[in-house]
């Protein structure tokens, strides 16, 4: 894939947040968040970003839409580089890409119609001539992901959790997008929802032909929709790869203990478990060297000192270890 | 940059608030550039204008029967008349009755009446409207306020019990002569015919309005009532009907109704009023008093007068410790008056006795007591209050005058080892609580006049037989039978000389007795704009707006 | 709903009720007498027994207390004993000038704290928010009566910018009207910030900003109308007592308020008038509660659906 083919491509991307330390000083500390992350997103290609809770994978998504301010790198969406952008020119741009939530509780605006909640960004964006256009274009959009018309007049409390996902897709999908980035988008849901969910998306896609950065802790999610993965560890990829490629031959040890853990069906199969020992270091201050080494299974000493560079081990997958082969 | 302008103004603010720290009354001097001349009384008086006052809450009634306190008395004299009135002191003229003459017994007085008076619903005035009025005073169901003032015409307890229709003391023999005879003789009779209740009043408009003949009063007097919001404004217009042209110089009469005397003198000081406070407590607000009085544009503009009321801390001569004659001595030489007078800032006069200085009689050779702690002490001592005793000090809440008088009196006190403890309460509570024997210990209380004789000041506060249960003016409870002989033989006799006497001798006794300690007399202040005249006090009224005029 | 709504009047009823019991005895309780007040401090004891003849003052409290209620049963609020004015009469009178003060208030310190309140959360932690704070505690603070008389004295009489006191226009309403403004700001400013912060940091607020709305719109549109509901409901409550009258501001400006008429009746133990401004604004703050209540249920869907 050529860089001149991809729709993102994110480059050294860094987000620090200073943590505060009083009223006059100047913040001395960062936390890490994101730190010098790259990465590409084809058009149409679905890439899963995994990671454990605090890993920074929610803010990279987040970063990526300029949701938040990136510290420092650049993210080339078709070419253009986003973070110079500001006010007007910025929101202008975010016809092209959209988010869909986790908390589908709290995600949407409890005092608007469903009508509006869906419909408000064809209003920014003047995507509809009047008002019966909206109306319509609102309606055909709630079919696509599975309600009704009628939805349209209701009040977000009176769905179900499942049902306000789709109402978020259908906001998300109401200005075609190119890309979506889906921040944890069935986590806070019932498993058999999820995999209604997860479907939507997928034949969303091939109708629509949008790409999207799957976020989420569940790899098992994950390796369902995406092509590609992407695991983060304190800020970091450590490893990168197809999805087939990551899951069965997985070379980064935190990739092997989380792959481990995720259930599998047969009960008589029987795998090594890779528990991890310790506590997630603090992001303000990660370690010397290798980020994972302190809960690292096979670290050795050279891991303690020099952080590892991303290598390409197989072809199309990359791991940051000086232990993989 | 929106923010810092935001940011700004909110600093100026924090400095506006600190600003604000300063004293109200360090200065000011309002926009208006107003001449300062000292602008005498005595210029020609010119018929037009409106006067423009103000007063902190309403008059409560303009019926003469239910209004009876120095608020309301000078716009009683606007809408009515009497028989006879004031001049400028304290002798009395032909008002309604153009002379009257007494018969020998001193019990019948026999007025004839001015001819072609109108009352301001265009009705020419005759004697039965006074025959109406005063038995209207006495009408038992009406509850007038001075109808005990009257009781002392032939025939008027009988028709107040109801025995007969109408008072037969009270005869109007011909169209324009009244007869009035009393059941004893009484001198102060005259001055009791200036009182409100005695101001004559039209039957039919009585009869017509009913209650609100306070709000829609019709009189023989200068000025009629034309318009009166409640808690708003009043407004006095011209009676047409009124013979007089120099009573009514004054287009119209208006009263604001409503705020303190802080605002309105503000409103004074900008301009906005013609007098700035006809409280007369004291007439210029105390915080303010001593800033008018130095400042050279209002200095020549203040009118003053000594009031006829005095202030004294009474002691019930019924309750310990104060039954004891040493121990009200005691206290009436542990007291500094001096003292008081400074914190009031001069607005009043030191006493030695109960009347004061307006009221005949007035003894300025009285023996009082002098500022002597060393001498309270000895006394208390003596009388068997070697470290003194606690004391519960009852006063008027919020009285300008008062709060200030009762520290200092509570310091002089603790000073000879009384410990005074204040309790204020509002006025009726007070008055209740006075007038109801054994209840208050010591308190903080005045008298005003009613009429100027001294009987009103001594026999009203200090006759021994005229105690009752409660709803006693004597808050003392002092009887001393050798002074109510005294009051018993004044209350007849007929040469003035030796009738000023007795009450002097009274008096006398009743400083030695010492069942008050009296602190002062109140002065009575009109602080006027440049461009209104003729506001001299009066003794008794204060204000006649009705001699008034404004330069045009 | 008919039940509910059944039930509800029953309460306001008995609370009404109630609050006439309460302060009918409370009244009874207090020494001092209206007769005196009526009477004046130099009347005969003969004219007090009269007045309480008249007015029935020395029947027993029930029985009283059971003519008022009849009384009001016919709609009668009666007469001052003072003034005889009808207590009806002084109430209506009085009203338009409380109920002007009011909205005028109100008016000011809501359009002021509402942008205080959004910018304010909007640039948490700046300069602006903190200086915000400080001044916004300090108005909170400050003491009415000293605050009314402070704007009178620099602005009214010092540089005459505004009437002094008394109410002839409706420029004289202008300098009360801050004074009651600036109080209350402060309070609604943080409590509109509060609210704001809360709301801006939901999710939705975050899609609201991922659609590409302004922030303009994130503002007013989607946060401040979910921030502002349970302003709302301390608004309602506080016009109710605003408009049950502002003593210290009506007397520092002279204004023929109910505030005034209230105070002037208790100084004066005018049972009638007592009676009729307390009842008063008890209708006050039961109409308020029922007002916030039914508004609540119209700007917030979610309870709209649930009743």
């Amino acid at each position: 894939m050529t860089m001149s083919e991809s729709l993102l491509e994110v480059k050294a991307l860094k987000v620090h947040f200073p943590v505060n330390v009083g009223l006059f000083a100047r913040p001395t500390e960062f936390v890490r968040a994101v730190d010098d992350v790259s990465f590409t997103i084809a058009p149409g290609e679905t890439v899963g970003l995994v990671g454990e809770s605090g890993c920074g994978k929610t803010t990279l998504g987040r970063a990526v839409i300029r949701l938040i301010e990136p510290t420092g790198g650049q993210i080339l969406f078709d070419g253009m580089d986003l973070v110079p952008l500001k006010g007007a020119a910025l929101r202008a741009q975010r016809r092209k890409f959209q988010m869909i939530f986790q908390d589908p509780f709290a995600s949407l605006n409890p005092r608007a119609k469903v009508e509006n909640i869906i419909g408000e960004a064809l209003d920014i964006h003047r995507l509809v001539l009047n008002a019966t256009a909206r109306r319509q274009r609102v309606e055909s959009l709630l079919q696509d992901v599975g309600l009704e018309a009628a939805h349209a007049q209701r009040y977000p409390h009176e769905f179900s959790g499942g049902q306000r996902q789709r109402i978020g897709i259908a906001r998300a999908l109401a200005v075609q997008p190119k890309l979506i980035v889906c921040d944890e988008p069935v986590s806070a849901l019932d498993v058999s929802v999820q995999a209604q969910i997860v479907n939507l998306l997928r034949d969303l896609q091939q109708e629509h032909g949008m790409a999207y950065l799957f976020v989420a802790h569940d790899l098992a999610v994950v390796r369902h929709i995406s092509r590609r993965i992407l695991v983060m560890y304190l800020g970091r990829i450590v490893e990168s790869g197809e999805a087939r490629s990551v899951c069965q031959s997985p070379r980064h040890p935190y990739t092997q203990a989380l792959i481990s853990a995720v259930p599998v069906v047969d009960p008589k199969l029987k795998r090594r478990r890779m528990v991890l020992a310790g506590d997630v270091p603090s992001p303000i201050h990660p370690p010397a060297g290798c980020p994972f080494h302190p809960r690292c299974p096979v670290a050795e000493a050279r891991c303690k000192t020099e952080v590892p560079a991303l290598r390409e081990v197989e072809s199309g997958h990359w791991v940051s270890c000086h232990l993989a082969k | 940059m929106n923010e810092f302008m935001r940011l700004t103004i909110r600093i100026l603010l924090v400095i506006a608030v600190l600003l604000s720290c300063v004293p109200l009354g360090t200065s000011g001097e309002a926009a208006a550039d107003l001449s300062n001349s000292s602008g005498t009384n005595a210029s020609i008086p010119k018929r037009g204008g409106t006067l423009r006052l103000a007063l902190p809450s309403d008059v409560s009634s303009l019926d003469p029967d239910f209004a009876f306190d120095t608020i309301s008395a000078p716009f009683l004299m606007l809408l009515y008349q009497g028989l006879v009135e004031y001049d400028d002191g304290l002798k009395l003229l032909p008002g309604l009755a153009k002379d009257w003459s007494v018969s020998a017994d001193q019990l019948t007085y026999t007025f004839h009446l001015r001819p072609g008076i109108r009352f301001s619903n265009g009705r020419e005035m005759v004697a039965a409207d006074f025959v109406f009025t005063l038995e209207r005073n006495l009408d038992p169901k009406l509850a007038a306020l001075t109808e005990s003032f009257f009781e002392g015409i032939a025939g008027a307890k009988d028709f107040r019990a109801g025995k007969t229709p109408h008072v037969r003391g009270i005869r109007a023999p011909h169209g324009d002569t009244l007869e009035i005879e009393l059941a004893a003789p009484d001198p102060t009779f005259l001055y009791i015919l200036t009182l409100p209740g005695a101001f004559v009043v039209p039957h039919e408009a009585v009869e017509k309005s009913g209650v609100s003949f306070a709000t829609h009063p019709v009189g023989t007097g200068p000025y009629v009532l034309k318009q009166w919001r409640r808690g708003g404004e009043m407004r006095f217009e011209r009676n047409p009907f009124f013979p007089e042209a120099d009573r009514q110089y004054l287009d119209a009469i208006e009263v604001q109704e409503g705020g303190d005397t802080t605002l309105h003198l503000m409103m004074f000081e900008r301009g906005e009023l013609d007098i700035a406070d006809i409280t007369q407590e004291p007439g210029i607000p105390v915080p303010d008093f001593l800033r008018i009085q130095h400042n050279p544009r209002w200095r020549g503009l203040i009118e003053d007068i000594s009031a006829a009321s005095n202030w004294y801390l009474l002691l019930n001569t019924e309750l310990t410790p104060f039954d004891q004659l040493t121990v009200r001595q005691a206290m009436n030489y542990a007291i500094d008056k001096d003292k008081i007078v400074r914190l009031l800032h001069g607005t009043v006069i030191p006493a030695k006795g109960i009347l004061p200085p307006p009221i005949p009689g007035f003894n300025p050779e009285l023996t009082g007591y002098s500022y002597d702690p060393a001498k309270a002490r000895q006394l208390l001592a003596a009388a068997g209050y070697p470290n003194g005793f606690a004391c519960k000090l009852w006063l008027e809440a919020g009285n300008p005058l008062m709060e200030p008088a009762a520290a200092a009196i509570q310091y002089d006190l603790a000073q000879v080892g009384i410990k005074a403890q204040i309790n204020p309460v509002t006025l009726p509570a007070f008055i209740d609580s006075s007038e109801r024997r054994k209840t208050v210990q010591c308190g903080l209380t005045g008298w005003s006049q009613d009429y100027p004789d001294p009987s009103d000041f001594l026999d009203t506060q200090f006759n021994g037989s005229r105690i009752t249960e409660e709803g006693c003016q004597n808050v003392t409870f002092y009887n001393n039978p050798k002074v109510n002989a005294l009051f018993a033989e004044a209350a007849t006799c007929p040469d003035v000389n030796r009738r000023l006497r007795i009450y002097q001798a009274a008096e006398q006794t009743i400083v030695s007795d010492a069942p008050v300690v009296p602190l002062f007399y109140q002065r009575v202040f009109a602080l006027r704009q440049p461009w209104l005249h003729g506001v001299r006090l009066h003794p008794v009224l204060y204000f006649r707006f009705e001699r008034m005029w404004k330069d045009q | 709903m008919i039940t509910r709504l059944f039930r509800r009047l029953i309460w306001s009823v008995v609370t009404l009720l109630g609050t006439v019991l309460l302060t009918f005895f409370l009244l009874n309780a207090v020494p001092g007498d209206v007769a005196r007040v009526i009477a004046g401090s130099k009347a005969s004891p003969d004219v007090i027994k009269e007045i309480h003849a008249k007015y029935h003052l020395d029947d027993p409290v029930w029985q009283r207390f059971a003519l008022y209620l009849n009384q009001l049963a016919h709609g009668d609020l009666g007469h001052s004993y003072v003034t005889d004015q009808p207590v009806a009469e002084a109430l209506l009178t009085r009203l338009p000038t409380t109920i002007a003060l009011t909205a005028l208030a109100v008016v000011m310190w809501v359009a002021l704290a509402v942008p205080l309140g959004a910018l304010t959360a909007r640039f948490r932690d700046s300069w602006f928010d903190r200086s915000t704070l400080v001044v916004a505690t300090v108005s909170l603070s400050l003491p009415a009566f000293w605050l009314a008389r402070m704007m009178q004295y620099w602005f009214a009489y010092k540089l005459g910018w505004f009437p002094i006191g008394f109410f002839r226009s409706f420029r004289d309403l202008l300098l009360p009207a801050a004074s009651l403004a600036i109080l209350f700001v402060g309070y609604y400013a943080r409590l509109i910030h509060t609210n704001m912060v809360e709301v801006l940091d939901s999710p939705y607020i975050r899609a609201a900003r991922a659609k590409g709305a302004s922030e303009t719109r994130v503002l007013f549109k989607h946060a401040l109308r979910n921030a502002m509901i349970p302003v709302i409901t301390i608004l309602g409550m506080d016009v109710a007592g605003l408009l049950g009258g502002v003593l210290f501001v009506e007397n520092v400006f002279a204004l023929p308020g109910i505030g005034t008429l209230a105070v002037q009746s208790v100084f004066n133990l005018d049972p009638p008038v007592i009676m009729g401004t307390v009842l008063f604004s008890a209708i006050l703050v039961v109409g308020a509660n029922w007002a916030v209540d039914l508004l609540y249920g119209w700007i917030d869907p979610r309870i709209k659906s649930a009743s």
